[in-house]
């Protein structure tokens, strides 16, 4: 008797995951932007225009942020995850009010799923700032990946263009040009002239899927008293995985590695990887954990600082907030090998409108990090406030303090919204 | 005797006349509403300037004041998208101040719930939790008695419109064939069934 009931127990679970899984296969996935509706019912074809006029955003742009196809077959839990990560990542992109995705059985073959995005264009001009400069530009230009930014101020100037799924491709395109002065012409003490030039970076790459892109910054510096400076090539190769699990937690991990072709000896000079995490466990209440390390060959040029990360690369965005936010000296936190660890615990305290009306959230928090380099521990505990102006602004701000395990403090502000 | 029951009869005459002309305007300020597309029309405007001068005292007036300015709201979304943000707050608190001093009016939460979608769909200022309030409210048999078939109709559309937000498309679909069903014909019927047509093959 025992084993019959366990014969039955085995068959029905086991027919339950089975039913859980069953493959099912896209037939079509129907397009919505805005009063426009596209089909698209064949890989080897676009989607094509049902009813409507052609939309701002195109619908190669809104497929571009999904890795499903029609005919593609996939586990109906997998296609269900995509089709939860499709909308996030729609949401998160800043070029559609509202993106909502589902996937359905189809009532007239029930062997095949249905999937359904539907999206609301979103304004496309972005302006913000950062520490002593202005931004401002146009995303989604032509209803395609292709945003062009321009920065005006006292120490960043110039302009950056990044096509991503060029000509409707996985490639990427990315560029930018620019001169860190007037402030670079100036000392602190404003007597002397100080060492100003101009960077350019190109950043060629492609997307591996929507989540994982793998590029290569190729960073060029002329100086204007000195000329080019060999040390200054650098050509950096990186990856970056940003993961949307659910509304409430997201991750970003990175990989760079640093190439100093002028250097003759030893042309490979570092490299580091990063990993983020982001949980939001209540409305009011979000936890982030950092992780990080870093590692340079002897004798060679390359170091990290982990003290302000002021390098012009494209992958900033990433491994900018790696620092200890306390008051150890700039040279006490530039190093050629380090392991780091941070972590905050953030309140999101209010959301208001600041005049004329600006879409203001006010984010509270505490942190702490420790950075392990030549067997000393550097840390940080401390508190401060974010400043964060979310869409259409796109503008974000942070101000802390704090200390280390020796009482030496520091005040630090970045132009970021954390990590 | 005679001359203070004169008076007594003026007044009330009076106040019901008052009160039958008051009601006029706030009707002509929601036609004025349901007639804005476009900001050169200058209906959104006039809206607004028909009803101010009774949203202290009627909710309904106050309620669709505060829609008016969302309505402008949507016109400089693409030349002020930050002033367009402001103008959508403003008139939301109006429309959520009105429901909240007169619960128990059906036509305040269908209001809500019918700009609360559009607003939602079409700006970054989400409206869902209210929005989940107002679909809850209106799933009760109770608090629709006496609404005719085409506000019902709406009722049903909207509440499967946000259905989907919430990711429940039988539900939605439900909804949309009530709408189609209990109001053949109608805008809302034709919305209903275009819907069911996108999430059914």
């Amino acid at each position: 008797m025992k084993r019959f009931i366990c014969v039955v127990l085995f068959i029905l679970i086991f027919s339950l995951a089975s039913a859980e899984d069953r493959t099912a296969a896209i037939s079509t996935i129907k397009i919505f932007i805005d009063d426009t509706e596209f089909s698209w019912k064949r890989q080897s074809e676009k989607p094509q225009l049902v009813t409507g006029d052609e939309p701002v955003i195109t619908a190669e742009t809104v497929i571009s942020f999904t890795s499903l196809r029609p005919e593609k077959k996939m586990t109906r839990s997998a296609l269900e995850r995509e089709v939860n990560q499709t909308e996030l990542r729609l949401d998160d992109s800043g070029y559609f009010y509202s993106a909502k995705a589902v996937c359905i059985q189809s009532r007239k073959e029930p062997e095949n799923m249905i999937v359904i995005i539907t999206v609301k264009s979103g304004f496309l001009w972005r302006f913000g700032g950062g520490n002593a400069y202005g931004v401002f530009g146009k995303s989604c230009i032509d209803g395609r990946r292709l945003q062009v930014l321009g920065y005006a101020g006292w120490n960043k100037n110039g302009a950056s263009v990044l096509y991503e799924h060029a000509f409707d491709s996985p490639a990427i395109l990315g560029s930018s040009l620019f001169w860190d002065g007037p402030a670079s012409l100036c000392t602190s003490d404003g007597t002397a002239p100080g060492t100003s030039g101009i960077t350019g970076i190109c950043t060629p790459g492609f997307f591996i899927t929507p989540d994982i892109r793998f590029c290569t910054d190729i960073i060029g510096r002329v100086d204007f008293s000195s000329g080019f400076a060999e040390d200054s090539f650098c050509i950096s190769p990186f990856a970056v995985c940003s993961k949307f699990f659910s509304r409430t937690l997201t991750s970003v991990s990175a990989a760079q590695a640093y190439f100093y072709p002028c250097i003759e000896q030893n042309p490979f000079s570092g490299a580091e990887i990063i990993a983020s995490i982001n949980w939001t466990p209540v409305r009011y209440v979000t936890f982030a954990f950092c992780t990080a390390g870093g590692l340079s060959p002897e004798n060679n040029a390359h170091t990290f600082n982990l003290n302000w990360n002021t390098a012009y690369t494209s992958s900033n965005t990433v491994f900018e907030n790696r620092i200890i936010r306390s008051g150890y000296k700039p040279n006490e936190l530039t190093v050629e090998k380090y392991l780091y660890a941070s972590f905050e615990a953030r309140w999101n305290m209010a959301d208001f409108l600041l005049p004329p009306a600006f879409n203001v959230r006010l984010q509270p928090f505490v942190f702490t990090d420790a950075a392990l380099f030549d067997r000393t521990v550097r840390d940080a505990f401390g508190g401060g406030l974010r400043i964060l102006f979310d869409n259409p602004v796109f503008a974000y701000f942070t101000f802390c303090y704090g200390v280390n395990h020796e009482g030496t403090g520091r005040f630090c502000f970045t132009a970021t919204k954390g990590f | 005797m005679k001359k203070s029951a004169c008076i007594f009869l003026v007044g009330v005459l009076s106040a019901a006349v008052f009160a039958q002309s008051q009601k006029q305007v706030i009707q002509k300020g929601i036609e004025y509403h349901n007639l804005a597309k476009t900001e050169s029309d200058g209906y959104a405007a006039k809206c607004r300037e028909t009803l101010q001068p009774y949203i202290e005292k009627d909710m309904t007036a106050r309620a669709y004041y505060g829609s008016a300015i969302t309505l402008q709201a949507e016109y400089c979304s693409e030349s002020n998208p930050v002033h367009a943000l402001d103008l959508l707050r403003e008139g939301s608190a109006y429309i959520d101040d009105a429901v909240k001093r007169d619960n128990a009016n059906p036509g305040l939460h269908i209001l809500r719930l019918v700009n609360g979608m559009q607003v939602s769909e079409s700006s970054p200022f989400k409206r869902y939790a209210v929005l989940k309030d107002d679909t809850v409210w209106l799933s009760k048999k109770e608090n629709l008695s006496g609404l005719d078939n085409d506000t019902l109709a709406l009722v049903y559309l909207y509440s499967g419109l946000y259905k989907i937000e919430e990711g429940d498309i039988d539900s939605a679909l439900d909804l949309f064939d009530q709408a189609a069903a209990i109001s053949p014909g109608s805008d809302t019927a034709k919305a209903a069934q275009k819907m069911t047509a996108r999430y059914e093959e």
